[in-house]
């Protein structure tokens, strides 16, 4: 059990959610996380970092400052991901998820990284 | 280009590192938004084939589609040492010139890109931006772009009188007349200076829209360059989800909200201050797909 375990479960409590990780931004690598059986979760939370750069990249170049809050939107599903002091919490949900809530769920687990 | 090819390709070039199937597969890899792989093979391609006009070409794009512009500068002045009149590379100095702020020198540059491919969208948003940068800065008036653009057809080519002077100011009145609509293509579903929007290409250049700050700094060509193949790595993580295919993207960051949706291989981005409300910034985004899309339709 991580520090982060009850950030994650209460994410991860959410009708909709499959899977929800805390990341290291810098490298993608897993720090915690949970999602069904047979997910491969180091690719995508290396993808999702890695996504998660390039748009603090654009963001910077454009004068924008840091990002906070990031979500991909796909036909079958979304990934969203809130971000701090090097960490991001990623969690991936149906596409019927009630994105409101959980993004302010995420953002408020953020806090906590 | 499928991924087999891809595969196919690479395995000839490891059979015959001597090969030009280099230039194809570094095409292909930059098609697919993999410009780290794109950038490296065709490096080494131009490294092996000094004299190959289009792997010097091909190393300058890739280094201005990810930002790197003293790269990309180098390049497409190697390009131009080995053939002057070599279009791609007055296109791609152009946009380098126009970035680091050398207004004449781009405006030179892109007016022959423009006047070797007068099709190319980019190269009359380029220019057309160009025009209206160099406008306020020489005037300091806010008269329309259009005005601007006519003025600049009309006046002595002493600007452009290195190389293409002539050639600039015969064509310079229709580049403008499309490059401006170009530039303004969003404007009816803007109309608020909190809201930008920009349609980019698939190598992250600013096919239509525009986002000019104050001083003239073009940031819709920096957000573009560092948001190129943003598309083809969320198609990858969301594989591993089986989620489909990317539709739309949000990010929001300490003073703006940036909505994204892919369109065929371009990309149409709104940015928005912070204080506009998340759901009006995805429904212009919406308004401004559908506009780009009807108007991608009238180019081709």
């Amino acid at each position: 059990m991580s520090d982060f375990t009850s950030l994650i479960e209460t994410v991860a409590r959410h009708r909709g959610v499959s899977a929800c990780l805390v990341v290291s931004e810098s490298d993608g690598i897993v720090v915690d996380g949970t999602a069904q059986v047979g997910m491969q979760m180091s690719p995508f939370a290396a993808l999702t970092a890695s996504l998660y750069r390039k748009a603090g990249k654009a963001s910077a170049a454009a004068g924008f400052g840091s990002v906070s809050y990031f979500e991909l939107e796909a036909e079958d599903g979304r990934v969203l991901a809130a971000g701090r002091n090097g960490l991001l919490i990623v969690a991936v949900a149906e596409s019927r998820v009630n994105v409101g809530l959980l993004r302010v769920e995420l953002l408020r687990a953020a806090e906590g990284l | 280009m499928a991924v087999d090819d891809i595969h196919a390709m690479s395995e000839t070039l490891a059979a015959d590192p001597g090969s030009l199937v280099f230039l194809p597969l570094a095409e292909a890899l930059l098609a697919r938004g993999d410009l780290v792989r794109a950038a490296r093979v065709a490096q080494r391609g131009a490294t092996r084939h000094p004299d190959r006009i289009e792997a010097h070409d091909l190393v300058a794009r890739l280094a201005l589609a990810q930002g790197d512009d003293e790269r990309a500068e180098a390049g497409f002045a190697a390009v131009l040492g080995l053939d002057p009149s070599f279009g791609t590379a007055h296109r791609g100095l152009g946009l380098v010139r126009y970035r680091q702020g050398r207004l004449n020198e781009a405006r030179e540059h892109l007016a022959y890109a423009a006047h070797l491919d007068p099709l190319d969208q980019t190269v009359r948003s380029a220019l057309d931006a160009v025009d209206g940068v160099i406008a306020r800065r020489d005037s300091g008036s806010g008269e329309p772009a259009a005005a601007r653009a006519s003025a600049h057809a009309s006046e002595p080519a002493a600007e452009a009188a290195v190389t293409h002077d002539a050639l600039a100011a015969e064509d310079h009145v229709g580049v403008d007349a499309q490059g401006e609509s170009a530039a303004r293509l969003f404007d009816p579903f803007l109309g608020d200076a909190k809201l930008v929007a920009l349609l980019l290409d698939a190598e992250g250049l600013v096919s239509a829209g525009e986002y000019m700050t104050s001083d003239g700094r073009d940031l819709g060509s920096e957000i573009g360059a560092h948001l190129t193949g943003v598309g083809d790595e969320a198609d990858r993580a969301i594989r591993h989800f089986k989620l489909g295919k990317w539709t739309r993207l949000a990010i929001e960051t300490e003073a703006a909200t940036i909505a994204m949706a892919p369109l065929g291989e371009q990309a149409v981005l709104v940015a928005a201050s912070r204080d506009v409300p998340l759901g009006f910034v995805r429904r212009t985004l919406e308004r401004c797909l559908a506009v780009a899309e009807r108007w991608i339709g009238e180019g081709t």
